[in-house]
């Protein structure tokens, strides 16, 4: 009983005893037309308009229904009843009626012979409607349908009880006996209108009917209970000595009880029935949201009972919502902490309020299957009618924890390099103190006893051993500046920097001013531009000022006149200094060399120096984050460049 | 008191103190100059093995970089006592280091010598130090 089909195969089962009755008239056997002896029979045309309804609804009933034809054949059926009624207002005498059974029916009829009975043609109008009413593709479809259903319900019903008390007043009604509606009409009617609300078995009365929820079960029960009780009741009030008058009024109380109670069933069916509906969609809602929650979720009631779960949860653990559902929370912990768990679990209920588990503690979950991971949990207390539960988001922090992991041997690893880079500074600090000592202590002794040689054994000394000596001399102050450099150099390094704002322009000049000392009888142009003040490290900048413009006058020796010009512009990162000469210059293709320990480009003889200088300036430069660059045309001279960082503040 | 000693060089090196005191003589310093070659001898010398044996030289120049006790242990030794609480002490050291020019001002020394490999700078230092300190103390 669930599809459509039950409307087709009712349809044709009035069709079917449609043409029976046709066929018992046209043979006149009166089984087929009066089954119940002084009763009104259905007459040809009665079963005719019924034909015609019964074919609607087999074509309805198809996948593919004819909607014009069951249009037409309805409003055809419609007419056909109004005409007739409209006979009865008139008064008017029977023609069409008769088919081609006149003299059969006149035989029978006093007046108004073969004519359908006046609530026959209110019961075929009102199905004809239902029926337009369902190929109609309103919105209020359902609504209208099931009314119409219902008011042609009410006439064939009410003979019903008729007919099961045997009292029936349409017998006598009106100046009009004998055409009340025979009990194979309304029993018809009865089976087109249930064929009609089943036609759309999901929704309506048949979906009503059909439900799983609540309103569907008490309809299912109490429909057969309204249909037979009252019917049983009146068949059984025949048998009671009452007047005839009493009688029909308990017939018709029966009757009308009957339809209030279908009434009252169908209304309070549907409305629990939504109520239900909307609770289940809601839980349903429910669950959905818990399943597309990023986390695992469990409820747990007081006793530590699981009473829901999500997939993810499912995925966690590896157990099935199922075998969830009738799980300790305390499955999910390894065995050793299931104790301790129980008694916060106690705790929580006792003053349950939102919080993250375990703060500061290692979680462990344990999977179906033994396998222990590291977890995190978010509890949170919901009131349900089932007691307070306890929510708990789970997050599986295994990577997590990995990556914590890590870092921290990053970190010690770190840390360890950290202390070598320490242990070996202080090396190399405790290196270069003792060589700043002990290496210039023989060459002092060297360049002393030197000089001792000459000043108080001259006259045992000839003019090359003098010279001898003083080459000596020389070399060991050279040895001593070379010392100094490389110390300097390293300590620059090591050295922290202080940055403060420095007047550069001055300190060109002054350092410039300092040098030329060493050297008053050169022809030097100093040129310097207006440089504004930079931020840097007082000393270490002065150093590169003094290694800068006394390569600048070194290189500019051989030259008649020394053309050295300071000036500064504006880069993109910083503030550029240069320096130009016009001395010797390089030669481009050692570029790479200049800014290294020991390079030189020029032999001694040309020019002294050791090879340090440069590389101190790139230090310096370096630790104030800025760089260091040069041009250079061979026999043309030199241009330096120094770029420092504006955003280094002191 | 034993005859005073007037000049304390301290000095592990035997060339650089050979060289000091030739530096001192060629300035014109007459005075007896003693030479002591570690900090362990200083401080004998200047304390004496005795308690009461204290010298108490005019000036003393003394090298940082000395074995068994260093120079700034016989720095701190000397100024923290009263007997030597104004006795003028130079120190000649090979060191250029912030560190150790600052911690010698801090113990109180009245100067500090870089000693260079050039020996005619170091000389002329010498020179005009050493005389300073001893005709200051010989007016006083």
């Amino acid at each position: 009983m669930i599809d459509k089909k039950v409307s087709g195969y009712l349809g044709i089962v009035v069709l079917i005893g449609c043409f029976l009755v046709l066929f018992g008239w046209n043979f006149e056997l009166e089984l087929f037309f009066i089954p119940v002896p002084e009763s009104p029979s259905i007459t040809p045309f009665t079963s005719l308009l019924i034909g015609l309804l019964a074919i609607c609804l087999i074509i309805l009933s198809l996948e593919k229904a004819h909607k014009g034809i069951v249009i037409v054949l309805a409003v055809f059926a419609i007419l056909l009843s109004l005409w007739l009624g409209l006979k009865y207002i008139l008064r008017l005498p029977s023609d069409i009626e008769f088919l081609w059974m006149r003299g059969t029916l006149e035989s029978r009829f006093s007046i108004y012979h073969g004519r359908p009975s006046p609530r026959s043609l209110i019961s075929v109008v009102l199905i004809a409607l239902a029926l337009l009413a369902s190929v109609l593709s309103s919105r209020n479809k359902e609504k209208m349908v099931t009314t119409f259903a219902l008011l042609a319900w009410i006439i064939p019903w009410l003979a019903l009880f008729g007919y099961a008390s045997n009292s029936n007043p349409f017998f006598e009604f009106d100046e009009l006996p004998r055409i009340g509606v025979s009990l194979i009409s309304a029993i018809f009617y009865l089976f087109l209108i249930t064929g009609l609300v089943w036609l759309n078995p999901q929704t309506g009365i048949a979906g009503l009917f059909r439900s799983s929820f609540m309103g569907g079960r008490l309809t299912r029960i109490l429909i057969p209970v309204a249909v037979i009780g009252p019917l049983l009741m009146s068949w059984i009030s025949q048998y009671m000595t009452m007047s005839t008058d009493s009688v029909n009024a308990l017939y018709i109380n029966w009757g009308l009880a009957s339809l209030v109670f279908i009434g009252l069933v169908l209304i309070g069916g549907s409305t629990i029935n939504e109520q239900d509906f909307k609770l289940v969609k809601s839980q349903q809602r429910l669950k959905q949201f818990l399943d597309v929650a990023p986390d695992a979720m469990i409820f747990v009631n007081e006793e530590g009972t699981i009473s829901l779960s999500n997939q993810q949860m499912e995925r966690l653990f590896g157990y099935t919502k199922d075998e969830l559902s009738s799980m300790k929370v305390e499955q999910l912990i390894p065995g050793r902490f299931g104790g301790k768990h129980r008694e916060h679990r106690k705790k929580f209920g006792q003053d349950p309020k939102m919080r993250s588990m375990g703060a500061g503690m290692e979680l462990i979950g344990l999977k179906k299957g033994g396998l222990e991971f590291p977890v995190e949990v978010s509890l949170s207390p919901i009131e349900t009618e089932e007691g307070v539960l306890v929510s708990a988001a789970i997050r599986d922090i295994t990577q997590s924890k990995e990556v914590e992991r890590k870092i921290i041997e990053l970190n010690h690893d770190l840390e360890r390099r950290a202390e070598e880079v320490l242990r070996s500074n202080k090396e190399l600090e405790a290196f270069s103190y003792s060589v700043s000592h002990d290496l210039r202590a023989p060459l002092r002794a060297i360049a002393g006893f030197g000089n001792k040689l000459v000043k108080k054994h001259s006259d045992q000394l000839d003019e090359e051993g003098k010279r001898v000596v003083s080459v000596m001399i020389k070399n060991t102050h050279r040895m001593g500046q070379l010392i100094d450099d490389i110390l300097m150099y390293s300590r620059i390094s090591r050295s922290g920097i202080t940055f403060t704002k420095l007047n550069l322009h001055d300190m060109i000049l002054e350092t410039y001013q300092r040098l030329m000392e060493g050297e008053p009888e050169r022809n030097v142009i100093f040129d310097i531009a207006e440089i504004p003040p930079i931020y840097g490290d007082r000393a270490t900048i002065r150093q590169v000022l003094i290694n800068l413009i006394s390569n600048a006058l070194k290189y500019t020796r051989t030259r008649e006149q020394a053309n050295i010009a300071v000036g500064s512009q504006e880069g993109k990162d910083g503030i550029i200094i240069f320096i130009k000469d016009n001395g010797v210059g390089f030669d481009t293709r050692h570029m790479d060399k200049i800014f290294g320990v020991f390079q030189r480009l020029h032999g001694d003889e040309e020019f002294e120096g050791n090879g340090v200088g440069l590389a101190i300036v790139q230090r310096i430069i370096q630790r104030h984050n800025g760089k260091v660059w040069a041009e250079s045309e061979l026999e043309k001279g030199s241009t330096f460049y120094f770029q420092i960082p504006h955003n280094i503040r002191a | 008191m034993n005859k005073n000693i007037e000049v304390l060089l301290v000095e592990d090196s035997a060339e650089d103190a050979e060289l000091t005191i030739d530096s001192l003589r060629e300035g014109g310093l007459v005075n007896e100059i003693k030479w002591v070659k570690d900090g362990q001898e200083a401080l004998d010398t200047l304390f004496g093995k005795e308690e009461d044996s204290i010298e108490k030289p005019m000036v003393i120049l003394l090298d940082l970089k000395l074995p068994k006790i260093s120079g700034f242990e016989v720095l701190e030794k000397i100024r923290s006592n009263e007997a030597f609480k104004d006795t003028p002490v130079i120190i000649l050291s090979s060191s250029k280091e912030y560190i150790d020019i600052n911690r010698a001002y801090d113990l109180g020394v009245n100067s500090y010598i870089v000693k260079p490999v050039n020996f005619e700078n170091f000389t002329e230092s010498i020179k005009q130090i050493g005389v300073y300190w001893v005709a200051l103390n010989r007016h006083s």
